[in-house]
């Protein structure tokens, strides 16, 4: 039997090595080994791996136990651990080394101020907790079509039923946003967001007026008089918090209000009101499947659960399928948390946010790591110094106490910078919910607070401690850990450093942690900032946009508003008679309606499976490309007789024949609009047909893909209640003409009204301000990230090498040749980075399969090339300390050993 | 060096049960004192198992307590090239021992461990 029969199980034997500490590794390696042959002569070889097995996993756990089992001794020694000296020392430290200080400290304010930002901002935007009592139990209801694959809120009639019927939820209440305006003086008004909803509402809320009354059921008696509460600030600003307010009249939508509470401070449910009147309901004149859109909530009743109210619902839900097929037959009746379907989340899949939130949390810790490898290299050059106190009586728990104090000193200054980065990212974070939420209307909802909490302040100090722990206590337990006589023997010789395995597999870790979450990070980063350089091909600032409606009172209940009919013309024909308009357009809804979330098909074409989200159908009049500048590059315009409603025609841009056309002739290809999660495409919306291909209205000189394709389809605005106008001035600055549009409208007809008016071509919703800060931010975080990353691999291969430098020097001597020292240190490297690349691309390739081929199909080039840049780094932080090794003199190499 | 290293105070450490057998069979095993003779040792006079890990554990704990002092032997192939630690009392260690069996006398002090009330 030869000595290599006889070695332990590899795997074991790796196990044991990991676990135990470096003071006794060999020595009980050694052990085991010795009882392993005995154990291979006397029981063969099967019975001594069992009994190697069993060891190694007992050796391995008791030390891990023992490990663990000693920190609370450490921190029950901190107080007896720390000293004033230690704060002065630290910062004296910090000044001394202005290169690591500047690089940690911007690494860990940027790793902070993302964590705690992206936390807070999914507090309000996804998981917002309500200012309210017993919030938890706040849920909502809500019909969720299948086949649409969306939700379904008008439900009046099912509403209805839930209310009579539900009896683990309690106060079932709906309200609707009704879009009003408040005359505020002569020809002035203001627009209002108004809640129209029923009497149980404000018992769900459970929060008094501070004067007069809430609403009752006597108020939604047809024929009621119209009532009206207000917000606290209305109160405040618009009746001088004047307390016989009550009583008074507000003239609303052109209808008279008698005012009967004022809401407390901050009050703003269901969503973001300072407003209430009745929700009108009269269900005979409503159809099934029609009517405005409700929301529907209440309260879970005593001992009633989620779980239960779901199974509850669900069976009225599909008694109701099985009553009324047609209108209820894919619809399912869920149970949602309250916020869920204001913040249309209904359908987020939960484990792609947590493990977006854990790769955000991953960013502190591999800053923090990245940080203590750089310090680490600092305290490793201490260690005499700290062999000297030990010596001199310091106890370990002092000693890691002042490391700690110095890691604090490091990590709290940036902390606070973090802090103040997550401030203004939930401030921007707040902002852009608002305005990306339509249903919001631009003002922020009740739970949302983007002031300083002092939950928040808690969690980025809390971060700093954890980055203080890695920073501080890690490198110091490791350079306290061993035996003191070792390292008192040492003082008198070389820094013959010595760094554990478990660095060995941080680098490898951090390797790995580059290659796999880096590459996607910075991809969207890199097309969050692209994006923002998206500029208008028409001058902009001669723009002017606003919605045009029909005027109407929240009296009328659910009936729909009457369209806008010839009143267009009237419209069109006064504004044209001022010289300073130039033009006038009209867009409105396209066949897919709301917010497209399904897949386009064009016939004969594979469409690529990520720009399906892109496409963007948007409905417009005759005039709209004319008033624009916008070019034809083929085929033709939208003619008049392609505005009937059996007209198939669509003009598509630039972007949609390059990015879903691959290029191909657009003209006579036909498109249709699938909705998500639709298989049975027999019943799939219609056939449309391309009769015209238009140039871009935006330019990006960074990204040609980052302008969206585009579908126009001709729109007539006379047929609809409310749309969006936009006008083209000429010779006047469109902030200052506004109020004559405004004014030019209500001379034209007292039922309509232009709302939202601001200048701009309100062409693009998205807000490109915050894009472009957004993607400034992550970029350089990112590669702040990456650099830290870099500068840890490097440090830390720097000293690996660096500690070999003897062992160089006597290879030289006793004949090796450069090259085979340098393959010999080189390949020790190239094992290290290697196997943290391959650990990082198999992360890589499960999260893509996670995230989906979007994202893999966006990071295939950079994950090779951040993979390059950590084998570059190590290579070219091993390169010098090698050179220097090899430098050293035969003689001085061994007189030294 | 050595003067340095006499400095660091050697406090005294109630000892476990456990750490008593480990100590007592380090004083058995006198030179030949390592971690597999001390499983065997304790197993052989107790005539119970011994978790080798325990050993180890408690080993190295004795050592940063002071008690015991180690050193390495030379490596061996059939040891996969690693030595065996060698372990040694240090007269502190030895306190500890007797001060524990005095302890352990004067609570059985007065006690027949023959009698009922023991059973």
């Amino acid at each position: 039997m030869t000595a290599k029969d006889m070695r332990p199980p590899r795997l074991a034997h790796r196990l044991l090595r990991f676990f135990v500490p470096a003071d006794v590794r060999d020595s009980i390696d050694g052990d085991l080994a010795e009882l392993y042959a005995r154990w291979r002569t006397s029981h063969g070889q099967v019975s001594a791996t069992a009994w190697y097995w069993r060891d190694t996993m007992s050796i391995s756990m008791r030390f891990l136990v023992d490990a663990l089992a000693r920190t609370p001794r450490f921190i029950r020694s901190l107080p007896d651990a720390v000293s004033g000296l230690d704060f002065r020392l630290s910062a004296r430290l910090l000044v001394r080394n202005p290169g690591l200080t500047l690089v940690a400290g911007f690494g860990i304010a940027a790793a902070i101020g993302i964590t705690t930002g992206f936390f807070g901002t999914l507090s309000f935007s996804v998981a917002p907790r309500l200012p309210l009592e017993d919030w938890k139990r706040i849920v909502a209801l809500e019909n969720w079509s299948v086949t649409l694959n969306n939700e379904a809120r008008q439900s009046t009639q099912d509403f209805l039923t839930w209310r009579e019927q539900m009896k683990s939820v309690n106060e079932i209440s709906a309200f609707r946003i009704i879009p009003a305006w408040r005359e505020t003086g002569p020809a002035s008004t203001e627009d209002i967001t108004m809640a129209g909803m029923t009497a149980s509402g404000f018992h769900v809320a459970r929060i008094q007026p501070i004067l007069g009354r809430v609403l009752m059921p006597d108020d939604e008696v047809p024929g009621a008089p119209l009532v009206l509460i207000i917000g606290y600030d209305i109160w405040r600003t618009r009746y001088a918090a004047d307390s016989s307010v009550i009583g008074r009249q507000a003239r609303i939508n052109d209808r008279q209000f008698t005012i009967i509470g004022v809401m407390p401070p901050r009050y703003g449910f269901p969503l973001n009101h300072q407003y209430w009147t009745t929700l009108l309901m009269d269900p005979s004149r409503v159809e099934r499947g029609k009517g405005p859109e409700l929301f529907v909530f209440g309260r879970l009743a005593e001992g009633a659960t989620m779980a239960s109210a779901r199974a509850e619902l669900a069976a009225i839900g599909t008694r109701a399928s099985l009553e009324f097929p047609q209108t209820n037959g894919d619809l399912r009746a869920k149970v949602y948390r309250y916020t869920d379907p204001l913040l249309d989340v209904q359908g987020i899949e939960w484990k792609q946010v947590w493990l977006f939130q854990l790769a955000i949390a991953l960013t502190v810790i591999i800053v923090a790591l990245n940080v203590a490898i750089l310090v680490y290299a600092r305290t490793a050059v201490r260690r005499s110094e700290i062999a000297v106190r030990t010596a001199l009586g310091a106890s370990r728990a002092r000693i890691v106490g002042q490391l700690f104090i110095e890691a604090v000193a490091l990590s709290l200054p940036p902390a606070l910078i973090g802090l103040a980065i997550a401030q203004y990212g939930l401030k921007l974070g707040g902002r852009g919910m608002t305005v990306s939420l339509g249903k919001l209307g631009g003002v922020p909802p009740f739970w949302m607070d983007t002031s300083l909490q002092l939950g928040t302040a808690g969690f980025a100090l809390g971060l700093a401690l954890v980055v203080a722990i890695i920073v501080g206590v890690l490198p110091a337990l490791q350079a306290t850990g061993r035996r003191i006589e070792t390292d008192l023997r040492q003082l008198g010789g070389a820094t013959g450093l010595r760094l554990g395995r478990m660095w060995t597999v941080l680098i490898v870790a951090q390797v790995a942690f580059a290659v796999a979450i880096l590459p996607p990070a910075l991809k969207s980063g890199l097309q969050a900032a692209t994006e923002s350089f998206s500029r208008p091909t028409f001058p902009a600032e001669d723009f002017l946009s606003g919605i045009l409606s029909v005027k109407r009172a929240p009296g009328q209940g659910t009936q729909p508003a009457p369209p806008l009919g010839a009143r267009i013309d009237d419209v069109v024909r006064n504004l044209k008679s001022n010289p300073s308009i130039a033009g006038i357009t009209f867009r409105g809804g396209a066949p897919t309606g709301g917010t497209w979330s399904g897949r386009i098909e064009v016939d004969s074409i594979t469409v690529p499976t990520d720009i399906h989200r892109e496409v963007r159908p948007q409905g417009v009049d005759s005039a709209f490309f004319t008033l624009y500048g916008a070019s034809l590059l083929g085929g033709r315009r939208f003619a008049s007789s392609d505005f009937g409603d059996s007209a198939r025609a669509v003009i598509v841009n630039r972007a949609f024949v390059r990015r879903v056309l691959g290029g191909r002739t657009a003209l006579g290809h036909r498109i249709r609009y699938v909705p998500q999660g639709m298989s049975d495409t027999t019943r799939a919306p219609r056939w449309f047909e391309i009769v015209g291909v238009i140039d871009d209205l935006r330019r990006n000189p960074l990204d040609p893909d980052a302008i969206a394709p585009l579908v126009y389809h001709p729109f007539s605005p006379e047929r609809v209640s409310a749309v969006g106008m936009v006008i083209r001035t000429r010779g006047v600055p469109p902030s200052t003409f506004g109020t004559t549009v405004y004014h030019t409208i209500a001379a034209t007809s007292t039922d309509l009204r232009l709302s939202q008016i601001a200048p701009g071509a309100a062409l693009d919703p998205e807000e490109a301000f915050v894009l472009e800060i957004v993607g400034t931010i992550l970029i350089l975080v990112l590669a702040t990230v990456l650099l830290l990353s870099a500068a840890g691999v490097y440090a830390l291969m720097s000293l690996t090498v660096a500690q070999r430098r003897r062992e160089i020097g006597i290879r030289t001597a006793l004949g090796a040749s450069q090259r085979r020292v340098m393959l010999t240190v080189f390949s020790r490297i190239a094992r290290q980075m290697s196997i943290g690349v391959l650990v990082g691309a198999i992360i890589a390739t499960i999260l893509d399969r996670i995230t989906g081929p979007v994202a893999a199909a966006q990071t295939v080039l950079l994950v090779p090339a951040v993979a390059l840049l950590m084998l570059v780094v190590g290579f070219c932080a091993a390169l010098v300390p090698t050179r220097r090794g090899l430098s050293v003199q035969p003689v001085e190499a061994l007189r030294s050993e | 060096m050595i003067a340095l290293y006499s400095i660091i105070d050697m406090t005294r450490h109630a000892l476990g049960e456990f750490e008593q057998l480990v100590l007592l069979a380090i004083v058995h095993l006198r030179k030949e004192a390592y971690g597999i003779p001390i499983v065997d040792e304790i197993q052989r006079r107790t005539g119970r198992e011994v978790a080798r890990a325990a050993v180890y554990v408690t080993l190295r704990r004795l050592e940063e307590k002071g008690l015991i002092s180690s050193w390495m032997g030379e490596p061996t192939a059939e040891r996969g090239g690693k030595g065996r630690r060698y372990v040694s009392i240090e007269p502190s260690g030895l306190r500890a021992l007797r001060e524990s069996r005095q302890v352990s006398e004067q609570m059985w002090r007065g006690l027949d461990p023959a009698s009922s009330r023991l059973r």
